[in-house]
């Protein structure tokens, strides 16, 4: 069949260069259109339902929105989990859908629910659905500054006009508005003058509710004239307000003016920015699920630049974090690995093969093969981003192998011809050397794909990290054969014209062979010397391979760093905002590497962001590395700012702006082993999270377990004396409107001014509600006049309610409608197996229930977690899928040579090959990470590949010519390996040396593409000396035992 | 040949093996520093308060640093290092017990512990993670919960838990990261303290008091004229007519006092109905509230329809029962009404300031600030700065939320138990203190959560925090 396609080709020489001129047009356009980003999208496909509830604490948000809601949409159609959050005047459920739903889909399928689910939440609450964007949605931040101008008028620039404008650009789900202040007039009253003109907080908010409303009414004619008539009465100024009658005091009106005041101030905030030590407003730009960022950022920047004119005067809008820098560097980083691979590959092919022509039908895989990956990532719908365009720069010096076997073949044989032939003979002999090695050209690349197998196997983060870097690696290979069987012929047809060089005029060609000749006769003497070496590797690979340590993934250097100082829950806004702009100040004013310094307390308004006050996200912009003070690192800037911007109580985390998105929006446990308590009663469920802390840490192996403690907010609570407020007739909701408006404040309406709505919120003063003995005071109404008098009376709150300090939860998690705390629990792996730990830990836990050391309430239980589930699952999934990977490579072998003694030769050279892979590793620093696991496997696949080669070429020999004496026997060996050895090298030095661009590249994404290609580069190296020495000793030693057995005499040769 | 190759191959593995156990055993070295701390607080030279005179200025003789207050006593103090070495550590050493001076001793620190043991790693969002040295070598790197590296504690920033009882927890923290930090530090001192009360009142318009009184002063007067010669009848009929309206004016509201006041004066208060340099405000306060009002005490009147104006005077009566309509009660206070701005029936707000007093009656007590007090409702926590970036959490025992007038800003609490005189509390940054004292986690503090704090506890006798 391959025959068949082959001879097509050649056949029709012009429709395939046609063809092939159309994907390079196709490929082209496609490479355009491809979604770029940094890093593949490895959050969880999660819909995010947001519910507001303004000044409620997390233990209301839980109670009365977050259960009923959870309860609500539990039964989704393919949802995974629910799980959610609740906080301080909001709360987050997130419904992780099962891999593989449609985004748009689920949405639909949520929001059905969520229409019903809403019905038993309280009516004052909020529900919304998340923006439809992911956790790495967050492109772009940016500020709105300008001299002279107010935080407020900042703020209301942006809310009113630069947020609408931006959401407006193609590919934007949301703009949030974070820092600065939201203008809102202010009512503030006071409880004693409310007593003495008699007027009730109720009663006054009416009063204002009842003064704000424009209205219509139809038309009247008047001289042929339609006049469209109009009531107008909207607040528009705080006179306005302030003339709102609220009662009448002995025949004169009461109005506002008299029993309060009334002024423009701030909203009550959960966030704040800090730009350098200035206070500012911004935003942040959420990008739409499955947008192309690059694309979505520079639109966005066109925005900007066309709203700027109609900003008022000085006003502008400064991006401080967006992601183009980071995706353009990644992809300039592989790029220019790339291209530089691309130019090496051609200059090696050229020094091996010394024929011009030749070496440019080779290289011509290379730009072609990329685009034909192109295209099936367009069709595939993968993203161009580092692991997607590592997978094919890995590929790349494989990616000429088949065409290296192919032009070798027809160039070789095409030399053994005169000098001049005839276009048909020259088109017979291209086809017949082409027929000679597609077999094994189509034999590789398909050890290639299944080898790649366990790495699609992946689940989870992996999976989804890995998973694009596995289809381009294997589109470009695919694409590669196909060229090679195809094009490859065809343009050899064309191009090698001329005086073909025969191999023995090839000055590289000689070279090796002198070189290679002695050595490979002298291995083959001493045996024995050679099979030691290869064990010492063996055993030198095992015992370095056992000091290297072992990570998650190696983390990807984002170029700007995020500065994360927290603060324990209980600190107040304006202690943090003091922390944060004292070390935004430090971090600008120190270190001349830094560019821009903002800072960000609190929530942005997106329900992306779920930060608590206490949470500090500053993003450091740093300098190009030249502007840098000389020596300074990276790692040593980190260490410098953390160590000069020390606090106490402060907590100095630097991190990742991306990474920490990941971080932030992922629930769950991120530990080896983590035990859930589930329960309805937080405090038993913290009491026996703590239990659990000390039993497992009992257990071998276990590395500090943590049991979260879930109280850590201080809450004052005011809890109603029911006899008290009974004595006084006076209702709960009384006492709790009171509180809910008197002392929290109440946005009551708003002030529509054009474009812009501001609230009115009604208040307590400040002085008279900020502090205990205030609160005490305030006045509650009897509902009715007391023992007949002329009036209600008015209690104070001290006679009504108990006042109490107490610690309360920061955050109620739960999941599924059950809250829960978390144990954490590290494991020593190199004492004992995960699952092996996680058994005898349930097995420990389960003896203290049983004799009642731990005492688990019914309506409470526990469940085991954490990552141990995915390993466990993925090494469920990779270990059989590598081994089945490997049988069929071992089985695609035998059918080829139907020899199980060669197929032994070749499973004993594996291990050699991995071994030069794990010292390399070992030298270079590198850790076992999930990359260096997909790196040995990729090398899995081109290890054997010129031991296969040459054992076939070997094996030919054997069958033209049968050796009767040992030194014959050797005679053929070498013969047949130097015939392989300069396609061996040329495959094997272009894969090692393509790969070196990527091996020395030190741009953003360089640290996970370098672990990745380091097995390969390693393995190989050792992997040709195994081959190319190793091979033909065991294959002669192999034949030599079958020789002696036939004739006993020439044993004593050896 | 052969062996040759075997050697080389040997010698190589030997080269690698060699590079790798000399990789392992780089680390750094402690350079050995030696300047200690002193930690005196007033100058050796001139005896004045360090800070007091500016920045504080190091001096360093024979290993040890002198704090002195201003850079001309550097030469006054080299001149005679011995003597004024003498006088620094005397005035360390007078301030404590000598138990105490042990410990300060032994508590001196190298001043630069930049290089000092690491004692553990932990988190920094989740301080009661711990993670040994030893664990942390193996790998274990990340913080359990959030995944983020895992910052090392110093065995300097431990602290140790050899504290008396009433203290929960220590902090060291170095002098850059205080000024940093914002930490103020106020002294613990005697002051006169006010209870404050707010209370709405009105002006008061009270014909029927006047009339009252009118009639108390007549049945008063005419008992006198009935005593100077009448009938016994007349006299005892008199007398049960002054009886009769004294008790009406004691049911309005007037004391004793008052009531005998009027006797002798025998003069009806006009200002009752009309303005007058003196006016009488009716006010009235809660039940809750009664037992800080007290006859005497100062009072403050702004009404509303005058602002800014002020009228200050004292409580001259409350009344004997609660007003069953308002469920409150009505004192008394004349207020001083100069330019006649007070007019009767108008509403003014009252704000009273009763002197407070301890159990024993002293007046001058014992008091912080507001700010210094760390409240969980649970345990009440103040942070005291015992010198050379030592801080230690203290329980304290306060009494009501009181006012000194005399100082900005003005509210104090008493204390009942917990610090001394003298001693500097911190009255801003004691959050972050005590933060600090839950990351480097010596005991326990103020917010670790409502059995957290229990357990802790209960664990912090022999074990500081959980270090597994």
């Amino acid at each position: 069949m391959i025959s068949k396609i082959i001879e097509s080709c050649l056949k029709n020489r012009f429709l395939v260069v046609a063809v092939f001129s159309a994907i390079v047009v196709l490929g082209v356009s496609s490479m355009t259109k491809i979604p770029v980003d940094a890093i593949p999208d490895i959050g969880e496909l999660q819909v995010i339902v947001y519910a507001d509830w303004p000044g409620r604490s997390p233990q209301d948000v839980e109670d009365q929105v977050i259960y009923p809601l959870t309860a609500g949409l539990m039964g989704t159609p393919k949802v995974k989990v629910v799980r959610s959050s609740a906080g301080f005047g909001f709360g987050m459920v997130s419904m992780i859908f099962k891999e593989g739903t449609d985004y748009y889909w689920a949405r639909t399928r949520v929001l059905e629910r969520l229409d019903s689910a809403k019905k038993d939440v309280p009516n004052d609450v909020t529900v919304s659905l998340g923006p439809d964007a992911t956790a790495l949605g967050q492109i772009l931040w940016y500020t709105v500054e300008g001299e002279g101008y107010a935080l407020d008028e900042l703020r209301s620039i942006q809310d009113w006009f630069v947020r609408y404008q931006l959401t407006s650009v193609q590919g934007v789900s949301e703009v949030a508005s974070v820092g600065g202040y939201v203008k809102q007039y202010q009512v503030d009253t006071d409880p004693n003058k409310l007593f003495a003109y008699d007027v009730s907080l109720l009663h006054l908010m009416q009063a204002i509710k009842l003064s704000n409303i424009d209205v219509g009414a139809k038309v009247f004619e008047e001289g042929g004239l339609e006049y469209i008539v109009r009531g107008v009465g909207f607040i528009k100024t705080i006179e306005d307000i302030e003339n709102i009658v609220v009662g009448v005091n002995d025949g004169t009106p009461v109005t506002i003016k008299d029993i309060g005041r009334v002024s423009l101030g701030a909203d009550f905030r959960r966030g704040a920015l800090d730009k350098e030590g200035r206070e500012v407003t911004g935003g942040v730009v959420v990008m739409r699920y499955g947008e192309n960022p690059l694309a979505v950022i520079k639109r966005i920047k066109e925005k900007i630049t066309e709203i700027s004119v109609g900003l008022p005067e000085g006003v502008k809008i400064v991006p401080f974090y967006d992601r183009t820098g980071l995706i353009n560097r990644s992809i300039y980083t592989l790029k220019s690995a790339l291209v530089q691979e691309i130019i090496i590959t051609v200059f090696v092919v050229l020094v091996f093969l010394l024929h011009f022509w030749g070496s440019v039908v080779i290289s011509l895989v290379l730009p072609i093969g990329v685009l034909i990956a192109f295209i099936l990532m367009h069709f595939f719908g993968v993203n161009a981003n580092i692991m997607s365009l590592g997978g094919i720069a890995i590929a790349i010096g494989v990616m000429v192998d088949s065409g290296c076997v192919i032009v070798e073949n027809i160039y070789s044989k095409l030399a053994e011809k005169t000098d001049r032939i005839s276009k048909e003979e020259r088109l017979e002999t291209c086809l017949a050397a082409a027929k000679e090695v597609g077999r094994p050209v189509l034999f590789a690349l398909l050890t290639t794909i299944v080898s790649f197998v366990p790495v699609f196997v992946l689940t989870g983060q992996a999976g989804k990290l890995f998973h694009p870097l596995a289809y381009t690696k294997t589109f470009a290979m695919a694409g590669a054969a196909i060229i090679a069987l195809t094009l490859l012929p065809t343009l050899c047809y064309f191009l090698l014209r001329g005086r073909i060089r025969p191999v023995e005029e090839n000055k590289v060609a000689c070279f090796l062979r002198r070189n290679y000749k002695p050595l490979l006769d002298w291995s083959l003497i001493h045996k024995r010397i050679i099979i030691v070496m290869a064990v010492i590797v063996l055993a030198v690979g095992l015992f370095l391979g056992s000091k290297i340590k072992q990570e998650f993934m190696p983390a990807l250097n984002e170029g700007d760093l995020l500065f994360m100082p927290v603060l324990l829950p209980g600190a107040s806004l304006t202690q943090v905002m003091e922390v944060m702009q004292k070390q935004d100040i430090i971090i600008k004013e120190k270190f001349p590497e830094v560019e821009r310094v903002v800072g960000k307390l609190g929530r942005a308004e997106t329900a992306t962001d779920p930060a608590p006050v206490t949470m500090i996200e500053t993003i450091i912009s740093l300098k190009e590395k030249k502007f840098w003070r000389p020596g300074m690192t990276r790692d040593k800037l980190i260490k410098e700012i953390q160590e000069q911007t020390k606090m106490p109580g402060v907590s100095p985390i630097m991190t990742q702006p991306i990474r920490n998105r990941i971080d932030m929006l992922a629930t769950g446990i991120q530990t080896p082993v983590g035990i859930k308590v589930f329960g309805p009663d937080l405090k038993v469920i913290e009491r026996i999270g703590i239990e659990l802390e000390g039993i497992v840490s009992e257990v071998e192996g276990a590395v500090s377990p943590y049991a979260e403690r879930v109280g850590g907010r201080p809450y004052f609570e005011m809890e109603v004396d029911r006899e008290q407020a009974a004595r006084y007739g006076i209702h709960v909701q009384d006492i709790q409107d009171l509180i809910m408006w008197g002392i929290g404040g109440m946005n009551i309406t708003q002030v529509v001014q054009g474009r812009q709505r501001y609230p009115v919120r009604l208040r307590y003063l400040r002085e008279l509600r900020d502090n205990e003995e205030a609160l005490k005071r305030i006045l509650v109404p009897t509902r009715w006049p007391w023992r007949n008098g002329p009036k209600p009376a008015q209690i104070p709150l001290a006679q009504l309610v108990k006042f109490k300090k107490v610690p309360g939860p920061a955050m109620i998690l739960s999941e599924n409608t059950v809250p829960y705390a978390r144990v954490f629990i590290g494991v020593d792996q190199s004492k004992v197996g995960l699952v092996g730990f996680v058994d005898r830990a349930k097995e420990k836990v389960e003896e203290n229930i049983k004799s009642g050391k731990l005492n688990i309430p019914p309506g409470y239980f526990i469940s085991w977690s954490g990552q141990f589930e995915a390993e466990m699952e993925s090494r469920k999934k990779l270990v059989p899928s590598m081994a089945l990977a490997l049988i069929v490579i071992l089985v695609l072998l035998y059918i080829a040579f139907k020899n199980a003694s060669v197929v032994g030769i070749l499973a004993a050279v594996l291990p050699i090959s991995l071994m030069g892979g794990v010292i390399l590793m070992f030298f270079l620093n590198f850790r076992f990470s999930t990359a260096v696991w997909v790196g040995f496997i990729a090398l899995f696949g081109v290890a054997t590949d010129n031991a296969v080669v040459l054992l076939s070429t070997m094996e030919d020999f054997f069958k033209r010519r049968i050796p009767k004496t040992v030194s014959d026997l050797r005679c053929v060996v070498v013969a047949a390996a130097l015939q392989r050895v300069r396609p061996a090298l040329m495959t094997t030095t272009t894969t090692i040396i393509a790969l070196m661009p990527v091996m020395f590249s030190t741009g953003s994404g360089s640290e996970i593409m370098r672990p990745m290609a380091a097995p390969t580069v390693g393995g190989l190296f050792t992997a040709t000396l195994a081959n190319l020495v190793l091979v033909p000793v065991l294959y002669a030693w192999f034949k030599e035992r079958q020789l002696t057995k036939k004739i006993p005499k020439s044993r004593g040769k050896v | 040949m052969k062996n040759k190759l075997v050697y080389l191959l040997f010698s190589f593995i030997l080269i690698v093996s060699l590079n790798v156990s000399g990789a392992e055993q780089q680390q750094p070295n402690n350079p050995n520093l030696e300047a200690v701390e002193v930690g005196n607080l007033v100058c050796p030279v001139t005896g004045a308060k360090i800070e007091s005179m500016g920045p504080v200025i190091k001096h360093q003789y024979k290993g040890k640093i002198y704090n002195l207050c201003c850079p001309g006593c550097v030469g006054t103090f080299d001149k005679d290092p011995q003597k004024y070495s003498a006088i620094a550590y005397e005035s360390v050493s007078s301030k404590m017990s000598g138990q105490e001076m042990e410990n300060h001793e032994k508590n001196l620190k190298p001043a630069v512990n930049d290089n000092g043991e690491i004692s553990y790693y932990t988190c920094g969002m989740h301080p009661s993670v711990r993670v040994t040295v030893e664990n942390y070598k193996k790998g274990d790197t990340k913080c359990p919960i959030c995944f983020m590296p895992l910052t090392p504690v110093k065995a300097d920033d431990a602290g140790n838990a050899e504290f008396g009882e009433d203290v929960v927890s220590k902090v060291t923290v170095k002098a850059e990261e205080l000024k940093l930090a914002g930490i103020k530090r106020e002294a613990v001192k005697r002051r006169i303290l006010y209870k404050e009360i707010r209370a709405v009142g009105k002006v008061a318009y009270d014909p029927q008091l006047a009339v009252a009184q009118d009639e108390f002063v007549s049945s008063v007067k005419s008992y006198e004229s009935a005593q100077n010669g009448g009938a016994l009848e007349i006299v005892e009929r008199a007398r049960s007519l002054v009886e009769s309206s004294k008790r009406k004016l004691q049911l309005f509201g007037l004391s004793t006092d008052q009531i005998k006041l009027l006797e002798r004066t025998k003069s009806v208060q006009q200002n009752l109905v009309l303005p007058e340099d003196k006016m009488w405000i009716y006010g009235d306060v809660f039940e809750y509230e009664l037992n800080w009002v007290k006859v005497g005490a100062y009072v403050k009147v702004t009404a509303i329809g005058l602002a800014g104006d002020e009228f200050y005077g004292q409580i001259v009566s409350i009344n004997p029962v609660v007003d069953s309509q308002t469920r409150s009660v009505r004192f008394r206070a004349l207020v001083d009404n100069s330019q006649l701005k007070l007019k009767p029936e108008m509403y003014v707000d009252v704000e009273i300031a009763s002197e407070y007093t301890d159990s024993e009656g002293n007046k001058n007590v014992l008091s912080i600030p507001k700010t210094a007090l760390l409240d969980t409702g649970r345990r009440r926590i103040v942070w005291v700065d015992k010198g050379n970036g030592e801080f230690e959490g203290r329980l304290v025992e306060v009494g009501p939320e009181s006012i000194d007038h005399s100082s900005s800003p003005t509210k104090y609490y008493p204390v009942l138990k917990g610090v001394r005189q003298g001693e500097l509390v911190v009255t801003k940054g004691n959050f972050l203190l005590d933060s600090q004292s839950q990351i480097t986690g010596v005991v326990s503090s103020a917010y670790s959560g409502t059995i957290g704090s229990k357990e802790n506890q209960e664990s912090g006798s022999d074990m500081p925090g959980h270090v597994h």
